[in-house]
């Protein structure tokens, strides 16, 4: 996602909602239902239904609530991530973490609880035997 | 009808070299309506507003973004279509509209199909394509465009010497009341979609938000390489920048700074940026961008 530069550039096709560069201090609350992109400083608490992704210059001092999150950059706070959180090598976390997949590169640093929430799939969610109960009435009378 | 407000000035009066080409062109298609000229500054809003009071459903800007923006500020809260012939030396909304020339135009206008896009206002200024502070605001008047070589090489070497005297600024923006963000900045670009916007996004202009553009201190190298690729949309794209999407901004430098709309410097910072609540009603190509 990032590129090894100083600073962050816009790639082809960037679908980014909000993007926070480099020379930025954000202060309040991120809230978003695309992208979030940050390279610069946060404080206060970001959320979004898509995607979180945290650049190697990123200072965050804020709880971060998203589908997908990647974080790159130093994060203080805790982070919850509806599918998955990848923490690469140059990646600082200070917080409790929740997700249903996590990546933890080599050299990334983590403090704090982790919980793996376990995703639902839909399968799970419907019978996988059916009972007498479950079966239509018309096969019942049939029986009977 | 048709009511065709004729701006002499846009494009280094090239309205007259095409004056009788055009004419005669809109009669073959049926869509000659009446003409006006404008004289001097704040007369085509006047104008506008003049066609409308004679019943006009159609109000045709003929010349650049800055005829244009003087146009819509003439057609808010009124059901009228707004078309456009672009002969300015700035045409970068028409070019998103999909209307690449005035023979083009002619055509577009024939078919008159209409689309609905959001208005950015400040105060009681309305634009349609976007607002700068910093470098973009305070070089406008220093465009070299549509000059002989000559001018062009001593017009940039003002801008030159201008630009390496240009100082980035310090600015704070308040965001939906929501978030702030405070940034040293080179320029602040406010867009409405894909209207003058380097970045290739799939927002439309009729999503009820605005683009705030941040692009950030840049060193001297880059600044002077600025300048010279100040239309190249491309160059814009290898520079350090923030993006926002919002509804309302309030923009705070610590001195005041120039506010250019729609390319013509209007005011000062303090300002406040939001999407209006009226549409402009615009008659665009099939060959348009959103």
């Amino acid at each position: 996602m990032f590129e090894k530069k100083d600073e962050l550039h816009l790639e082809e096709g960037n679908s980014a909602e909000t993007i926070v560069g480099t020379s930025v201090k954000l202060k309040g609350n991120l809230i978003s239902n695309g992208d979030i992109t940050i390279d610069g400083h946060v404080a206060g608490d970001i959320k979004t239904k898509s995607g979180v992704f945290i650049g190697p210059n990123a200072n965050i001092l804020a709880n971060i609530k998203a589908k997908d999150i990647e974080i790159s950059g130093i994060v203080q706070g805790n982070i919850e991530a509806k599918d998955k959180l990848e923490i690469s090598e140059t990646g600082k976390v200070f917080g409790d973490i929740a997700a249903s997949i996590l990546v933890v590169s080599p050299g990334a640093i983590f403090t704090g609880k982790c919980a793996m929430v376990e995703p639902k799939y839909e399968s799970e969610l419907e019978p996988i035997l059916e009972t007498e109960e479950s079966q239509p009435l018309e096969e019942k009378k049939k029986k009977k | 009808m048709y009511y065709y407000i004729l701006n002499p000035a846009a494009g280094g009066g090239r309205i007259n070299k095409i004056q009788d080409r055009l004419k005669s062109r809109l009669k073959e298609l049926g869509i000659a309506g009446e003409f006006v000229k404008s004289i001097g500054e704040g007369d085509v809003t006047k104008l506008a507003r003049l066609g409308i009071e004679k019943g006009f459903k159609t109000i045709v800007a003929v010349g650049g973004d800055g005829t244009i923006n003087e146009v819509i500020n003439g057609l808010t809260n009124t059901n009228v279509a707004l078309g456009i012939i672009p002969i300015g030396n700035s045409n970068e909304l028409a070019k998103t509209l999909g209307i690449n020339d005035w023979q083009a135009a002619c055509n577009i206008l024939a078919a008159r199909k209409i689309e609905e896009v959001d208005l950015g206002k400040i105060g009681k200024k309305f634009f349609v394509t976007s607002v700068n502070i910093g470098f973009e605001a305070e070089s406008s008047g220093l465009r070299y465009d549509d000059q002989n070589v000559f001018q062009k090489i001593k017009s940039f070497q003002k801008a030159f010497s201008w630009a390496t005297k240009y100082k980035s600024q310090n600015a704070t923006l308040f965001f939906d009341d929501k978030y702030s963000v405070e940034t040293d900045f080179f320029n602040i670009q406010v867009s409405n979609g894909q209207f003058v916007n380097f970045l290739k996004h799939g927002n439309l202009p009729q999503d009820n938000k605005l683009d705030v553009i941040i692009l950030a201190k840049m060193p001297y190298g880059k600044t002077l390489k600025y300048l010279l690729n100040t239309r190249n949309l491309d160059e814009k794209k290898k520079l350090s920048f923030s993006l926002f999407r919002t509804k309302r901004v309030l923009i705070k430098t610590p001195k005041p700074a120039d506010v250019a709309i729609d390319g013509l410097v209007c005011g000062k910072t303090p300002i406040i940026c939001e999407v209006a609540n009226q549409k402009l009603k615009v008659i665009v190509s099939k060959k348009r961008k959103f």
